[in-house]
């Protein structure tokens, strides 16, 4: 038989009768055929074998990851071949938010040097670049900012399993450095010594003095906190809000006319989902109701506009923020 | 205090002046978001402020006006701003008289300038 005419490919592990390896063609499934496979330097034998396809997924470098059975009737040791990852992938559940993310945060569900894996609530579009913030409850709540490249979907009951890389990440590449020493020395890197606790502080700062106002004794119920009914005008989108358990804070991000994200902090407040449900939606203002149950969180359809509440506490306890939206449909993305 | 900071303190302050008859009406809300806008203040900074500023009393009286680096014509402006916002409902009560009073002698306005302008937006 013409051997210089059998595929090659390069061996990336052989265990009992499975074999996984890198091809540059595509093969059917169950496609049988003897393919002839390198080992990485300094061996320089070639391995042959009669393999049936199972499965094959894209790689770098226009190969693609192949998983087949052996079907030489031989036994052969068990190998390792090339890497098929640059960094060696762990298992780590880091909470992930971004506003662009669907749901507004997540979890990874491992992580390298070279991206991570997290199950979103909708799909993303393959090659976006997202910027996001890890967080790390371990170290008091602080986060780190990265750049962030949707390279893979994967579909799993309603939810989509998305593979990130990280690419050159430019402006955050600060960050970037800091979390491979946080993956290299196993977690044991310093937060403190690199960064502040930037998540939430994206927001313009408001002046000291109108926040050091301090908690308010204890008030009745007056008759102002039942009148109370005023909306705010802007013009908008509602991007997500999340609700800090343990802050007492409500985030809302909003975006303007102009593209720009504003992320409106509100001490004191407390939502029930820590997360958005819809994306970029078209807003008319906030407003303030008296609200006298509990906290609750909820959206309800009135007429063309959809409330969505948050209780809004400012210490008193009584005041009900809706952010309020017009229409329910969602806004194309450009 | 940065001119940022500053209009963050004249949204307070106007703030302050809508509670002064014991409950802010619509109209006074949509002033001062309009007024927000007009000064180009970015909108993750006003919101908050007016969101906690709307919703109830102000617990501290706004005293450091004379802070905000702003020349004179433009706290002239300003003060004319207080008063057609106290006068966008059935004149001038007694409570706002005295609040605006005191939020313009912040600024270098006297009475009787006050009273002047008063008279001129009627």
């Amino acid at each position: 038989m013409l051997g210089f005419l059998k595929p090659k490919g390069e061996l990336v592990e052989l265990k009992g009768r499975q074999i996984v390896f890198l091809a540059t063609k595509t093969f059917p499934r169950d496609a049988q055929f003897a393919i002839k496979l390198s080992l990485p330097p300094p061996n320089k034998q070639k391995l042959e074998v009669d393999v049936r396809v199972l499965r094959q997924r894209p790689a770098p470098d226009n190969k693609y990851v192949t998983i087949a059975v052996v079907e030489t009737p031989k036994d052969y040791p068990d190998l390792h071949g090339f890497p098929l990852r640059d960094y060696r992938r762990e298992s780590r559940r880091l909470t992930l938010k971004s506003g662009d993310l669907p749901g507004y945060r997540a979890i990874t569900t491992d992580l390298s040097h070279g991206g991570f894996k997290a199950e979103l609530e909708a799909e993303l579009v393959e090659g976006d670049r997202i910027p996001i913030t890890f967080e790390f409850e371990q170290l008091g709540g602080f986060s780190v900012d990265l750049l962030a490249e949707v390279r893979w979907i994967q579909k799993k009951g309603v939810r989509y399993v998305t593979g990130f890389s990280f690419p050159d990440q430019g402006q955050y590449q600060e960050g970037y450095q800091w979390l491979c020493d946080w993956l290299n020395t196993g977690g044991e890197t310093e937060v403190k010594k690199l960064f502040k606790p930037a998540a939430f502080q994206k927001a313009p700062p408001i002046p000291e003095s109108l926040l050091e106002k301090g908690p308010p004794p204890e008030e009745p119920l007056q008759e102002l906190d039942k009148a109370l009914e005023l909306r705010i005008p802007f013009k908008g989108f509602l991007r997500g809000w999340a609700w800090e358990q343990g802050d007492d804070m409500v985030v809302v991000v909003l975006e303007d006319d102009d593209g720009n994200d504003h992320w409106l902090e509100f001490p004191g407040c407390r939502g029930l989902h820590a997360r958005c449900r819809d994306r970029k939606i078209r807003l008319q203002g906030v407003g303030l109701v008296f609200q006298s149950e509990m906290i609750k969180e909820y959206s309800r359809t009135v007429t063309m506009e959809s409330l969505y509440h948050f209780q809004f506490l400012d210490d008193y306890l009584r005041v009900c923020l809706e952010v309020v939206a017009a229409g329910c449909r969602e806004q194309k993305r450009d | 205090m940065t001119i940022d900071e500053g209009k963050l303190q004249i949204l307070a302050a106007f703030c302050e002046l809508a509670w002064a008859d014991g409950r802010v009406t619509q109209a006074q809300a949509d002033f001062i978001s309009d007024l927000a806008i007009e000064m180009d203040v970015r909108l993750g900074s006003y919101l908050p402020v007016l969101v906690m500023g709307l919703s109830r009393p102000p617990r501290a009286k706004v005293e450091n006006l004379a802070d905000i680096p702003i020349d004179e014509v433009e706290r002239f402006q300003l003060v004319e701003r207080f008063v057609a916002m106290c006068l966008l409902h059935e004149g001038l009560s007694n409570e706002q008289a005295d609040v605006l009073a005191r939020l313009a002698l912040q600024l270098g306005i006297k009475a009787r300038e006050l009273e002047e302008m008063r008279r001129r937006l009627c």
